[in-house]
């Protein structure tokens, strides 16, 4: 039988490389201003600079703002009956940065703004294939 | 410096019309803009057209040419506007700059749109976008706002779900409303939820409509039996986009451009948010009318919740908002809603409104928000009307 394959919802997203997932992020050396996902110059109108680097974003961040979707995501996203309600999160990172994504292991109810939590890697939904789509996740500490 | 005046609009009740097509109810608003302007089609000489979803839904494009060549208007620029929920008032704005720009006498902008479709669902912000694969439908950015707003403002469930009880009031007097019927504060709540805390009915229906109007230059408008200071003279004192700045960390309180895009629009119109007698806003979701007004200075930021809830915002009241029952109750057929806002303060401006009409309203003034972008807002139009 074929395992089914994990597919990355895009690439250059996240670095595995020591062991627990950072975002990747584009840091410019010129204004500070960091970008997700990376890009390949600053977005900034009032930045002249163009000297940006690639880094790690810290894996920990505070919950800004969350909300239940309590409706199944429309395609390419494929949700299994019965429908599980997904948490998502806007959470801030010390760097200055806002990240939307999906929260896991919390219900409606243990959800809190201010939250601590953690960057993870982990599979957001499965297609009709079995191919396992995977993307960054939020997991309190 | 030219200012445009609009001489013509059509309409027709928006809601579910499985057996029109997005040409014929185009060619239909766009027929009854021109009767209403008293042109020929041969007068025209520009046509903007605005639509969303045909490309996704349909496999549809260039359909502009479509519709006006329905209505006899051929041989002149046709140009198709997509720019999500503000396509409309995309569309406005540049048949304006035609007209400032001396390029046209008189142009038509017609949207047209069929969302209450089976293939449609929740409606996302484009299909490669890193949000949708994500699973982010539109309603959470809104969703996630009103989070905060509750959080920072004590902003309730309440204060949200009196926007859609307004909003359908406002829509029971309107015949071109999807929902005519009253709702109350619990059957809002009560409704499902679809992303926490916005329940089905403070989120705004997917239908089927079409509206039009036609702008001329104050040249062609007396041409076409017009004069400064008729009731039907309604001047164009500002119409203008902006775009979203995607700055991070965003404010998830508000939306910086609806902000911007606000005060650019009181400054070209030269004039202030106490001088707006009538408003139409994009209140997509309920959350987004509270926001809104307070971007569009009718109250302090933080205290939108307490302006719905003072009666400020109803018809009757100091400001009202979305008289026409707004998208909640008359329905989003996307690319016309920007220009079903227009139709609305027109006929407001010119007291053509019935039952809803605001007494007296001179100034009018409609915003639209549309597209997302890691949770921020793509673009933002601004129309402001006076006669």
């Amino acid at each position: 039988m074929a395992e089914n394959k994990q597919v990355l919802i895009g690439e250059n997203l996240f670095d595995m490389s020591e062991g627990k997932p950072s975002l990747i992020v584009t840091h410019c050396k010129s204004c500070g201003t960091y970008f997700f996902p990376k890009s390949f110059t600053c977005h900034n109108p009032e930045c002249v600079g163009k000297d940006v680097e690639t880094t790690n974003l810290s894996r920990q961040g505070k919950v800004e703002n969350y909300s239940v979707m309590n409706y199944p995501p429309p395609t390419p996203f494929v949700t299994q009956e019965p429908y599980e309600p997904i948490v998502c999160a806007a959470v801030e990172f010390p760097e200055g940065i806002t990240i939307i994504g999906m929260m896991e292991g919390v219900t409606a109810e243990q959800v809190k703004i201010g939250m601590d939590v953690e960057v993870t890697v982990g599979t957001i939904y499965t297609k009709k294939t079995g191919d396992e789509v995977i993307a960054w996740k939020f997991k309190a500490v | 410096m030219t200012t445009p005046v609009v001489i013509g609009v059509g309409m027709m009740p928006f809601g579910k019309h499985p057996e029109r097509t997005i040409v014929d109810m185009g060619a239909e608003v766009a027929r009854a803009a021109l009767l209403d302007a008293g042109l020929a089609p041969t007068d025209i000489d520009m046509g903007f057209f605005s639509n969303v979803l045909a490309g996704r839904l349909f496999g549809d494009a260039t359909i502009g040419q479509n519709v006006l060549w329905e209505v006899g208007v051929n041989r002149i620029p046709v140009v198709n506007v997509e720019n999500a929920c503000t396509s409309g008032g995309t569309a406005f704005m540049l048949a304006c700059n035609a007209i400032k720009a001396g390029e046209a006498e008189a142009v038509m902008v017609v949207g047209s749109e069929k969302t209450a479709v089976p293939q449609l669902g929740l409606i996302n912000s484009g299909q490669t976008e890193l949000d949708t694969q994500l699973g982010l439908v539109a309603p959470a950015g809104f969703a996630l706002r009103a989070c905060r707003h509750m959080a920072d403002y004590g902003t309730t469930l309440e204060q949200l779900a009196l926007v859609a009880v307004k909003n359908r009031r406002h829509g029971s007097l309107n015949p071109a409303a999807m929902y005519r019927q009253l709702t109350s504060v619990e059957e809002v709540l009560s409704s499902p939820m679809i992303v926490d805390p916005l329940t089905r009915l403070q989120c705004c229906p997917n239908a089927d409509g079409a509206a039009a109007v036609v702008v001329a230059s104050p040249a062609r408008a007396r041409r076409a039996g017009l004069l400064p200071g008729d009731p039907r003279w309604v001047s164009v004192r500002a119409a203008l986009l902006a775009t979203g700045s995607y700055e991070n960390p965003q404010d998830l309180l508000r939306w910086e451009t609806d902000y911007r895009a606000a005060a650019l629009a009181y400054e070209r119109a030269g004039l202030g948010p106490a001088d707006v007698d009538v408003v139409e806003l994009h209140d997509a979701f309920t959350i987004g009318e509270i926001i809104h007004c307070e971007a569009l200075g009718l109250c302090p930021p933080g205290e939108g919740g307490l302006l719905v809830q003072s009666g400020a915002t109803t018809l009757g009241g100091r400001v009202p908002v979305n008289v026409s029952g707004g998208l909640l109750s008359r329905g989003h057929p996307t690319g016309a809603t920007g220009v079903a806002q227009l139709v609305e303060l027109v006929q407001q401006l010119r007291g053509q409104a019935g039952a809803r009409q605001v007494e007296g309203a001179k100034i009018g003034l409609a915003q639209c928000m549309g597209g997302d972008k890691s949770g921020d807002t793509k673009s933002c139009t601004m129309v402001v009307l006076g006669r």
